[in-house]
């Protein structure tokens, strides 16, 4: 098959080819998708229970142990987690990973009738359980909308409407909104009062029941007609219920409930969460677009809509962007592009320089078609443009031109020897094209491990493998065909026969070595496996990473005061520290959260649970690589100023944060017996000294105060606990006396205590409890005894159904958490542990564990591969052999290149290994193929080793060059640094294997003598 | 060959730096103390109670008639004799008048009786007749007499016009009640005191009373004990109990309406710990501890205490603790045992 031969004597069909990929190129690369992660489910399901006022060890056995059983049947089910709290479980299902996403929806239905078979075993009081499924949505566009000058209901207005026309906005998916600010009826009343009138709350809750449900009416036939008899129900909100009267009971007398009751409207006591923006209290729209679409688009049109939507709202509604994927997704992928023409023409000068500017031409030429075909199937196949696809090109680059410098360069120096452009380019692809085929698929091979692995990683890192195929596979094809073309059309044919240039410095230099290197070859082989020994020796002073932090100049400080506190607690503090914050240079907004997180604006970013003690200040600064700074003098100061609570600063990473990095779990039934398992584990924390934010997920225990019911009394005075549990409510937070529904918002009627002599406990001490039965009022203390103190546990974590605790702290500041948990381990582990308690690693340890383990089941099947193909392209063992020994030694430059640029190995530097190894093998086969083919063409072996090297020289060391050249730009890109810089030291030195350790090896392999007189002759 | 190759990567990953053994002597962490204080225990209780005239009487007509003057205004206070209402006297003025002459017409016959009879011309039965009719006429002269006074009623004692419940020119018949009259010189405070207060306080007659209407926190009187019930409430179960109010200040209650009253025992100097509510922690049960402050060795150390009241921002401490023990207040959560720390001062 002589495709160089066909490709230049039908030349337009070549052309035709690359006209399809150039325009089709340049219109994908418009229309193509746009995201900032790949589209990715997490497949989880929350299943929210509430129990109202059930202590969290009761909501643990009661609830929570019933969903978990009924969820535990299911055999997608990969891990458990549960939260018990005092009135309300939140159990936590992650599917298997290897389950598809466009399975989810029918798990999530039998996970549905699931929970709904066992509704019956839930006790009474229980609500039914409520599945959220759309936990992993993404809200990619967040906005925060600040209107000082409004009142809360307007807010609620105007967020209404602004939602209502974001949905008509093409390619959104949801709309959240967040922070609005709740209200609530409050009816303040003398409890004293009602109780010398007679009348009680049940009275009133009749009274107010019966008058502001909404009414039916009936209907009249009434000349073959029908005509609707309406009854008006309630409208104006206070005045309405004012004006309600009631009957005193007992007498012919009736009162209106403004004569007992003070109304007003107020924001509700208890907030569920707050949202604030640069200081001021706001309301968050939170948008996610659909998948699969340009969100750079759908972030322009929401943008669009809203000037729209705000020019018809009355001025003074601020918004201001929390975060928009738009914009980022835009900038990373227009940073990218700039990234990639940067590497294009950096890959094309080099050329330029080194082999001549026709050279330059034809690879470069080849490199940039196959770069736009690449972006054009990627389009057909619909592959999106986003971080990892961008680096999977990123990580081809240097493949990609490999193919093409071996042909070019080969017919080049074919042609200056005077050979016509037809018998050159035939030579050389014939010569090189399984070779090159064969190394390409290696290479792809290399990839394989992580594109197909069958789980969450797979899923997330498809698109690497994806583009990685079509981009080698598209290389080669265009190097065999375009580049004869191109070479054809821009490489002079030199004279004929003529005799060898002499050799340059450059070569002379490079014999020298080499012979050098064969003469002493054993003494070269010692030398090499000495340094690939110390390579690896060192490889431990290199930083341990697992994802790099993101360039987004977004940080987050969390805060947790104690578990007991009161949301409003919390809203004092937060406001405080939002002071602080916002006092410090280099901040260019500031968003705070009370009370709960903030939505998932980007997949990396996982959401704590709702919780009154937590808080989430999301900080922009207006410099990236300021913020490990910012993030540390801003946690200090917090602390400083409020030592009460605890501050933790994390910023935000590429990848999937899994919250702390260092934790440890430990897991058992006595939650003493966990806590001081905990505390111990704390304890060899704090005593490191360097180690930061240590603390528990189970937090502090929070104070109960039991008032006791006494039956005898109670049954005397006929006090039911209904009566006694309203009492209670009425004098503490507020009893719900009824609703009031107004337009599209239903307000809560609470009755609140108005005798404000004592405080809230003393009150209810000396209070009255109406007895529904002898219609009286007694004395609170008659039908209660003892308050009892206790304390009890706020949230009881559980891990697949068994109580966990987990420890969770940070690495100390300047060094990674593989450093910080390396020095501490041992410690933890060696914590006895009492019989049936176990301890497992979670945080980074884990998520790297299980990244590598998903690695490691689909790399062996890769090198399996590679090695199969290797072995098939020689029909021999000792050339594979040589090549699989000189694979381990490519580590040595790595190392050097991170120890030098002191950059941690993580997951990223790990591809750039994987993409060093099909570099260094395809080097190694064309050269091994090269030397085999000289051998066959009659050569000495001796002379043909030697001559076959000194021709590879160029076109290795040129690869070389220009894959380091292309990939330099990225050093600043933070995402990519790490790997550019394994790619980087690894393929320096990978040149100087294939040339000198490959001679070496195959002269050793096949007992052949090199003497110097051959090298230099 | 490819196994050990992954086998060496994955290795290489987890290789490690050695693990240095240093052992460094962290700085004391500065915390914030309180000291557990001695406080005086004062039960106090809040009673909803009703307001009533120590002495309350209804004023009624003992004789019938139309009413011809009142001067019953609420609310206005009245001296005692001062005339409240008056029923036309026309009626019995002729009684008395018609009994006045039945019975001087009797006198005159018992005197002409009298002397016939001593003259021996008369019966005796005939002097005894005169005698009786005498005796009878001047009977029915007082009674028309006193029917007469009975038009006018006066004011019994000082008082307050509590309500009135006739008209002018209204009839009235015997036994109508024309006012409430209310002794106001003291003021009753009556309320239900629970079983266990009552108990809990049997015999203790010590006791701090004050008492103030709903909506005026802000005027507050002392009350003193009258009395109280020794059988409870049938269906509350609870024992009435009275306290009164003196002096001027009772003008400005009235009867009826709904006052609290608040007491306060003194029992016998009780005294407990009291420390800062944040102090405390969660013990391995349901109790609490604290932090303690050991100043020998200026670390802290947990101990357990029971609580057994919450008042304002403090608990108070049943034992665990001694009086000047001091506590970590702030941030407790992140305390532990044998933490080295340092009192926090407030520099000036």
């Amino acid at each position: 098959m002589d495709i160089a031969r066909y490709s230049l004597t039908k030349p337009i069909n070549i052309w035709l080819m690359s006209l399809c990929f150039i325009i089709g190129g340049m219109l994908a690369m418009s229309k193509i998708g746009r995201l900032e992660d790949p589209a990715f489910t997490i497949k989880q399901a929350v299943i929210l229970t509430y129990y109202p006022g059930a202590s969290a060890e009761k909501v643990e056995k009661e609830v929570t142990e019933q969903v978990e059983t009924a969820l535990q049947q299911m055999w997608q089910l990969d891990t458990l987690r549960s939260v018990s709290k005092p009135g309300f479980s939140r159990v936590t299902m992650e599917i298997k990973p290897n389950i598809d996403g466009p399975h989810l929806p029918q798990i999530w239905d039998e996970l549905r009738k699931r929970l709904r078979d066992i509704r019956h075993e839930l006790p009474i009081g229980a609500s039914a359980p409520i599945v959220v499924d759309d936990f992993g949505d993404v809200y990619g566009i967040y906005y925060a909308l600040s209107a000082p000058d409004f009142s809360a209901e307007q807010m609620r207005e105007f967020s209404r409407i602004i939602r209502r026309e974001v949905l008509t906005v093409d390619g959104v998916a949801k709309v959240k909104i967040g922070g609005i600010l709740e209200e609530e009826i409050v009816a303040k009343i003398d409890s004293f009062q009602i109780s010398g009138l007679g009348l009680s709350f049940p009275d009133i809750q009749q009274v107010l029941a019966n008058n502001l449900k909404p009414f039916s009416g009936g209907r009249l036939y009434v000349g073959d007609k029908q005509i609707r008899l309406p009854v008006e129900s309630a409208t104006n909100k206070i005045e309405e219920i004012e004006n309600l009267s009631m009957v005193i009971p007992g007498k012919n007398a009736s009162i209106k409930i403004k004569d007992i009751a003070q109304l007003s409207i107020q924001p509700v006591a208890i907030p569920k969460g707050l949202k604030r923006f640069n200081g001021e209290s706001a309301i968050t729209l939170a948008i996610s677009a659909q998948s699969d679409i340009n969100v750079v688009d759908v972030g322009k049109n929401i943008a669009n809509k809203l000037d729209e939507v705000l020019a018809n709202l009355p001025a003074g509604i601020e918004v201001a962007n929390i975060y928009n994927q738009a914009q980022v997704v835009d900038e990373s992928v227009d940073g990218f592009i700039l990234n990639l023409e940067v590497s294009v023409a950096v890959v094309t000068l080099a050329l330029c320089l080194f082999m001549g500017w026709r050279s330059g031409i034809v690879v470069g030429g080849t490199l940039l078609i196959t770069v736009l075909g690449t972006v054009l199937i990627m389009w057909l196949y619909d592959l999106q443009l986003q971080r990892i696809s961008l680096g999977a090109m990123v990580i081809a680059m240097g493949m990609l031109v490999d193919n093409a410098i071996v042909v070019a360069e080969g017919m080049m120096l074919r042609m200056e020897k005077g050979k016509s452009a037809m018998e050159s380019a035939s030579y050389i692809v014939k010569r090189t094209q399984w070779p090159l085929l064969g190394a390409t698929i290696i290479g792809i091979a290399a990839f394989s491990g992580i594109g197909l692995s069958d789980d969450a990683t797979g899923e997330f890192l498809f698109s690497l493998f994806a583009v990685v195929l079509i981009s080698l596979l598209l290389s080669w094809i265009l190097a065999v065909t375009l580049t004869p073309l191109l070479g054809k059309y821009f490489y002079q044919v030199g004279k004929e026969q003529q005799t060898a240039s002499a050799p340059s410095f450059f070569h002379r230099a490079y014999l020298t070595v080499l012979g050098k290197a064969l003469q002493w070859r054993y003494v070269t082989l010692a030398l090499l496996v000495v340094i690939t020994l110390g390579a690896y020796a060192s490889f431990g002073a290199i930083k341990q990473g697992f994802f790099p932090l993101s360039n987004t100049p977004v940080f987050f400080i969390h805060y947790w005061g104690p578990q007991d506190s009161d949301i409003r607690a919390t809203e004092k503090y937060m406001k405080q520290g939002e002071q602080l914050i916002l006092d410090t240079d280099g901040i260019e907004s500031l968003s705070t959260f009370i009370g709960e997180s903030s939505e998932r604006f980007t997949l990396v970013f996982g959401p704590e649970l709702p919780n009154e003690s937590y808080g989430l200040f999301l900080v922009r600064a207006f410099d990236a690589s300021a913020i490990p700074e910012l993030a540390k003098t801003i946690a200090i100061k917090l602390r400083e100023a409020n030592p009460n609570s605890s501050f933790y600063p994390e910023i935000m990473q590429f990848g999937p944060g899994a919250g702390a990095k260092i934790q440890a779990r430990f897991s058992g039934q006595d939650p003493a017996v966990l806590r001081d398992l905990a505390e111990q584990a704390k304890a060899i924390y704090f005593q490191d000294g360097k180690i930061r934010d240590i603390r528990d997920d189970w937090r502090e225990k929070g104070i109960v105060l039991a008032p006791e019911y006494d039956d005898i009394a109670a049954g005397i005075a006929g006090v039911s606990r209904s009566d006694f549990s309203q009492a209670i409510k009425f004098y503490t937070d507020g009893l719900q006396i009824g609703q009031l529904q107004d337009g599209d918002y239903l307000y809560p009627i609470i009755a609140r205590n108005s005798n404000v002599t004592l405080d809230k406990l003393a009150s209810l001490k000396n209070s009255l409890v109406w007895s529904s039965s002898q219609r009286k009022y007694v004395p609170f203390k008659q039908v209660s005894g003892e308050m009892n103190y206790a304390t009890e546990e706020l949230l009881i974590n559980r891990r697949d159904r068994v109580r966990t605790i987990t420890v969770k702290a940070e690495a100390g500041y300047g060094e990674t958490t593989g450093e910080a948990f390396n020095r501490t381990y041992q410690q933890v582990e060696a914590i006895a542990l009492p019989e049936g308690y176990k301890l497992e690693w979670g945080g980074e340890y884990e998520s790297s564990r299980k990244a590598q383990a998903a690695l490691g089941q689909g790399l062996p099947l890769g090198f399996l591969v590679m090695f199969i193909i290797s072995v098939l392209l020689f029909g021999r063992a000792r050339q594979p052999l040589i090549i699989w020994l000189i694979v381990p030694m490519a580590v040595v430059g790595v190392v050097a290149g991170l120890l030098l640029a002191d950059l941690p190995f993580g997951f990223m530097s790990l591809l750039g290994f994987l993409s060093l190894f099909g570099m260094l093998i395809k080097n190694a086969i064309v050269l091994l193929e090269e030397i085999d083919l000289q051998i066959q063409e009659g050569k000495a072996q001796a002379q043909a080793i030697v001559e076959a090297s000194l021709s590879r020289l160029r076109p290795v060391s040129l690869a070389a060059i220009t894959t380091i050249l292309g990939v330099m730009p990225l050093i600043f890109d933070p995402f990519f640094a790490d790997m550019s810089v394994t790619i980087m030291g690894g393929l320096a030195f990978a040149t100087i294997l294939t040339m000198i350790a490959v001679p070496v090896l195959y002269s050793i392999f096949y007992r052949i003598k090199v003497q110097s007189t051959t090298v230099n002759s | 060959m490819n196994r050990i190759l992954l086998l060496v990567l994955v290795l290489l990953m987890q290789a490690c730096s050695e693990p240095e053994e240093v052992s460094k002597e962290v700085a004391p962490v500065v915390v914030q103390l309180s000291a557990a204080r001695l406080t005086h225990l004062s039960n106090s209780y809040q009673f909803p109670a009703t307001v009533s005239a120590v002495k309350s009487v209804d004023l009624k007509f003992e004789v019938s008639g139309r009413l011809i003057y009142e001067s019953l205004t609420e609310g206005s206070q009245v001296k005692k004799g001062q005339v409240l209402a008056k029923i036309d006297p026309a009626p019995f003025q002729r009684k008395v008048d018609e009994s006045r002459i039945r019975h001087e017409d009797a006198k005159r016959n018992l005197k002409r009786i009298k002397d016939v009879f001593e003259k021996n011309v008369a019966s005796q039965r005939d002097y005894d007749d005169a005698k009786s009719q005498y005796s009878l006429t001047k009977i029915a002269l007082a009674k028309a007499e006193q029917d007469l006074s009975y038009c006018t009623i006066r004011a019994p004692f000082d008082a307050v016009i509590g309500a009135r419940y006739i008209e002018n020119d209204s009839l009235i018949r015997v036994g109508d009640t024309l006012a409430n009259l209310q002794d106001r010189s003291k003021l009753h405070f009556t309320f239900e005191v629970p079983e266990r207060i009552m108990t809990a306080n049997a015999g203790n007659r010590d006791v701090k009373a004050t008492a103030h209407i709903i909506g005026q926190e802000d005027k507050v009187f002392d009350i003193h004990y009258v009395e109280h019930k020794t059988t409870p409430d049938p269906i509350t179960q609870t024992y009435g109990a009275t306290f009164a109010l003196q002096g001027e200040a009772t003008k400005l209650f009235y009867q009826g309406s709904r006052a609290i009253v608040n007491i306060k025992g003194n029992i016998a100097q009780a005294q407990a710990l009291a420390i800062p509510l944040s102090a405390l922690v969660g013990d391995r049960d349901s109790g609490f501890s604290v932090w303690r402050f050991d100043d020998t060795q200026s670390r802290i150390n947990k101990v357990d205490v029971k609580v057994t009241d919450i008042q304002g921002n403090y608990a108070l401490i049943a034992k665990g603790l001694n009086e000047g023990d001091k506590v970590v207040s702030a941030a407790v959560g992140q305390m532990r045992e044998g933490l080295a720390v340092r009192e926090y001062k407030a520099s000036y």
